[in-house]
């Protein structure tokens, strides 16, 4: 028999508990590792549920694995809750760490500013990093570079979160994240967008099972059911 | 006695970030417990060992080749059992998971029934019944079992690897307009991501166009504008029989496609040999006294009982019979179908009298735990209870 038992503190396991946990605040730096911080916690919280409508209403969870030393890939990818941004390290001697707030808020400052594009062949943590969703966000780049994914299917998961926040882009709202310093003046949390990068995502370019109109057939017409599920 | 630990905090960031507002809509407020259940390590051990040997005697129970007999007896719809017999004759179709919903006993865990095809409470299950503990400071320490995103991510891993001959693209159906079955959808299309699908969908099964012509041969989903991705994995949390009663043209395409392997799809159809609880009176017959088996036939029983629909959904139209006496009965569409007859098990109560029914989810093996209450019987719109174990 299985002893499928796992331990509250054991989310980094899986993506959908990575960012159920960055929602509710759990590794963020206000509030890692003691409890006495709780009050930097409430403060912070409070910063951001103030309803500033200026930041995009959503965040983004990565998780990056380090699958060779030195050699990032982006593996899993989640949209979290309103300034909620974060990326989970699994580091290739089995460490686990957070980058956020601040911290990340920096290194992605000192990036933007040696490197004006993203790098594409690059394979760092900070490469690969600007290339998900945390650098879609601070407008690095406009279509995705599926070479920093260990596979296509998490891009193409995350295209309608992607064109939301590009649509609220095109609004006016900006970057920010939990733990970010400065105001939430900057379109970018003060890291330098991309001027002009454009890739191929080299997705349904050559694929028959690709066809611009719906083929010739039948489905289903369920939806005069009256609008409810019927799982068991 | 069920023993309970309030739960503080507020678990309603971690599910409005995950888009799941349904779990806490004004309909639903109750609906996941701001309570925990403390379930002995020893309770728990005793529903995981019930699943994985419920799930053997199942598979046992099914004679080869199947009899239309048994078809029959199950209520199984005429126009599946091409579907049901190929899927059950070839090891690629993969049944990924189910849900066994059990009694505890003062003899053991029962099985009540098993929701083999379309089972649902996976965000419940696999996220929010975590986050709730959770949000309510428990212990870093302190345990669930709670293996549900492992165990669908392992089963869609093997899924995968027996069809490598066909391009990794799932598309994920549910019912239309049903936020709630979308999100038990996308729990599935993250685990497929992590099992290795490169390429996931989810929409509305209506929006599921199915070709048998020529090269366009198989399942479409509209991806973005104007493009049309063919999908040679389907998941689809539509229930079979529903599908084969409601469209029997579309059901005849699908299972033309399943034979011509363009086409995959879990669950299996022979998971409807599981859920129809025409399958209770089948296991008592082939395993009269079991100590995990309720009493069932499809002719009425002396003493107390409940009488049930055998393709029912959402314990609609279930009624408990005592000596003759109808007692309690819930409503639904269901009355005109056969029904199953099964010796009536008294669940376990908290203080206030609610009843706990334990739902034990199966992934290839027992693998996650989740409880609903009432203080009648157990049905959808139960409060979803979290557990820890104690």
């Amino acid at each position: 028999m299985n002893k499928p038992y796992f331990q509250l503190g054991d989310w980094r396991r899986n993506v959908l508990l990575m960012a159920a946990a960055a929602s509710l605040g759990i590794g963020l730096p206000a509030c890692s590792g003691n409890s006495d911080s709780n009050s930097d916690y409430a403060k912070t919280e409070g910063d951001w549920t103030n309803g500033n409508n200026d930041t995009y209403s959503e965040g983004v969870v990565t998780e990056m694995t380090e699958v060779e030393p030195g050699k990032w890939k982006i593996t899993a990818e989640r949209p979290a809750g309103k300034e909620q941004v974060a990326a989970v390290l699994k580091h290739f001697d089995g460490k686990v760490d957070t980058l956020q707030g601040e911290a990340l808020q920096k290194q992605m400052q000192d990036y933007s500013r040696r490197y004006p594009e993203n790098r594409v062949a690059g394979t760092g943590l900070m490469d690969v990093l600007m290339w998900g969703g945390i650098g879609y966000m601070a407008g690095r780049f406009l279509t995705p570079n599926l070479g920093a994914y260990s596979n296509p299917g998490l891009v193409q998961q995350n295209n309608a979160w992607r064109s939301r926040v590009a649509q609220e882009r095109s609004q006016g709202r900006g970057f920010f994240g939990r733990g970010f310093t400065g105001g939430r003046t900057s379109p970018t949390g003060g890291i330098r967008p991309s001027t002009s990068v454009t890739r191929n995502t080299g997705f349904g370019s050559s694929r028959s099972s690709i066809r611009s109109s719906a083929p010739a057939g039948r489905s289903s017409g369920f939806g005069s059911r009256g609008g409810r599920g019927f799982g068991g | 006695m069920i023993k309970l630990l309030p739960l503080s905090g507020d678990v309603s960031p971690a599910v409005r970030g995950l888009g799941w507002d349904w779990a806490l809509e004004d309909a639903c407020q109750n609906y996941v417990a701001r309570e925990a259940m403390q379930l002995p390590e020893r309770s728990a051990d005793a529903l995981l060992q019930a699943t994985d040997t419920l799930y053997d005697m199942l598979v046992q129970c099914i004679p080869d080749p199947i009899p239309d007999d048994l078809l029959r007896l199950l209520a199984v719809p005429e126009n599946l059992w091409a579907a049901v017999r190929h899927s059950w004759n070839d090891d690629r179709h993969w049944h990924l998971y189910g849900r066994f919903d059990l009694a505890e006993t003062p003899d053991g865990p029962k099985l009540l029934e098993f929701n083999a095809d379309t089972a649902t409470s996976l965000p419940e299950t696999a996220v929010v019944q975590w986050a709730s503990l959770v949000a309510a400071n428990q212990a870093a320490d302190d345990r669930q079992v709670n293996g549900l995103f492992e165990g669908l991510q392992n089963q869609l891993a093997q899924w995968l690897e027996l069809n490598s001959d066909l391009e990794p693209s799932l598309l994920l159906v549910h019912l239309p307009d049903s936020a709630e079955d979308a999100a038990n959808c996308a729990v599935v299309a993250e685990a497929a991501v992590e099992a290795g699908f490169e390429q996931v969908h989810i929409c509305a099964v209506d929006a599921m166009q199915i070709s048998v012509q020529g090269q366009d041969r198989g399942a479409w989903a509209e991806v973005e504008p104007s493009q049309w991705q063919r999908f040679p994995f389907v998941f689809k949390l539509v229930p079979w029989e529903i599908l084969a009663d409601e469209e029997p043209e579309l059901t005849a395409d699908i299972t033309q496609l399943l034979q011509s392997r363009d086409l995959i799809i879990a669950n299996p159809a022979y998971t409807l040999l599981f859920q129809s609880k025409g399958i209770l009176a089948w296991l008592w017959q082939n395993f009269p006294h079991h100590p995990l088996l309720l009493e069932a036939s499809l002719q009425d029983l002396p003493g107390h009982y409940v009488r049930k629909p055998l393709l029912g959904r959402e314990g609609q139209n279930v009624t408990e019979i005592n000596n003759g006496q109808a007692g309690e009965t819930i409503e639904g569409e269901f009355a005109d179908q056969p029904q199953v007859r099964q010796r009536f098990a008294e669940l376990p109560q908290d203080a206030q009298g609610r009843r706990y029914q334990a739902g034990v989810f199966w992934a290839g093996a027992a693998c996650a735990i989740g409880f609903r209450r009432d203080a009648g019987f157990i049905t959808n719109l139960s409060e979803f209870v979290p557990h820890i174990v104690a």
